[in-house]
């Protein structure tokens, strides 16, 4: 028996499609729509991905343009969501391997050389209350690796499950949970010296 | 398209039980620490689309819609000039023809002149499939 979750998604997967098909029958305004309602998605994760705003808003241009000529490619058997995300990461990432950026750090060094950069110049005792220390994480989030940062935006802010972020980036579902677990244990070891005391 | 992959910085595996640990310990933000951590992560980077970014990109796609009457006209006319280029093509080989084979019969010899012969009339089928195919089409979709 269909749970309400299900019934839901089912519904969503019917918007899409709907949409989807309003985009390729031409209808007017349905790709602004389209592009209304997933333009957050779009920066969030190219944003988090090569942190520039003006290659950010290239890369967010080029990704719904190539949506827009591959949208006939659109199944409907996931989420529009996750497919836009799935392009939006995919030219996100070829455009840090164009640039030579590695998009994630070598496991043994990733826990060590997050906490270098983060004691470099950040203060998060100093700010440890309200929304500066919020900033502060931000902050600090921003100095993560691509993939990591990339991957926390999906989970955490956009709320979508692991299987799904499996299917965006490609990364086995191991592998996601591994990173999510390691980057949050550093970011709340951050937290220690600030709100420890205040915790007790 | 959706085959997992390994990166040479794939972490160490996580155990199941510290994951949910960590996962409850974030929703249930008992922990100070936890809550200012769960809040921070779902709190949206100030970096968002600027206004008006989504009838931008649908003004940059508007280009490829082309008018109905426009699309057919055009299409009349490209249709008309290519029968009329045709023609002239045929007559000028009807008129001309020999005297281009005896020369080329002199240039090539008789056994090339044979393969020449045979892939002009390959190169010639192929274009004429992908004319008449192109001349019967229906116009192109408005947006897609």
């Amino acid at each position: 028996m269909p749970t309400p979750a299900d019934r839901s998604d089912d519904a969503q997967l019917r918007a899409d499609r709907a949409l989807a098909d309003a985009v390729l029958a031409g209808a007017p305004g349905a790709f602004e729509q389209l592009v209304r309602d997933y333009q957050g998605l779009c920066w969030h994760v190219i944003d988090r991905m090569v942190r520039h705003p003006e290659d950010t808003r290239e890369l967010c241009q080029e990704t719904f343009l190539r949506v827009h000529r591959s949208l006939h490619q659109y199944r409907g058997e996931s989420a529009l969501k996750s497919w836009i995300a799935q392009v939006a990461y995919s030219i996100a990432k070829r455009h840090l391997e164009r640039k030579r950026i590695p998009i994630a750090e070598a496991a043994d060094d990733e826990g060590a050389s997050l906490v270098e950069r983060v004691a470099d110049g950040t203060d998060l005792e100093a700010e440890a209350s309200g929304g500066e220390a919020v900033a502060q994480l931000h902050a600090v989030i921003d100095r993560l690796p691509p993939m990591q940062r990339t991957l926390l935006t999906l989970y955490h802010l956009e709320d979508m499950p692991i299987g799904e972020i499996s299917r965006v980036t490609g990364l086995a579902e191991g592998t996601i949970k591994s990173h999510l677990f390691r980057s949050r244990k550093r970011l709340r070891e951050l937290l220690e010296p600030s709100l420890g005391v205040a915790a007790a | 398209m959706n085959t997992t992959h390994r990166y040479d910085a794939d972490p160490p595996p996580v155990d199941e039980r510290d994951w949910l640990a960590q996962e409850r310990a974030l929703a249930q933000g008992g922990d100070p620490r936890d809550a200012l951590l769960a809040r921070a992560l779902r709190t949206p980077p100030a970096a968002s689309p600027p206004p008006g970014f989504a009838a931008d990109m649908a003004r940059l796609v508007t280009p490829a819609v082309v008018p109905r009457d426009e699309g057919r006209l055009e299409r009349l006319l490209l249709n008309t000039l290519f029968v009329v280029m045709a023609a002239g093509a045929l007559v000028v080989t009807l008129l001309y023809g020999s005297h281009w084979l005896a020369a080329l019969d002199g240039l090539l010899g008789q056994r090339a002149m044979q393969w020449a012969l045979a892939g002009a009339a390959c190169v010639a089928l192929s274009w004429a499939l992908n004319g008449a195919r192109r001349l019967w089409a229906t116009p192109p979709m408005a947006a897609a």
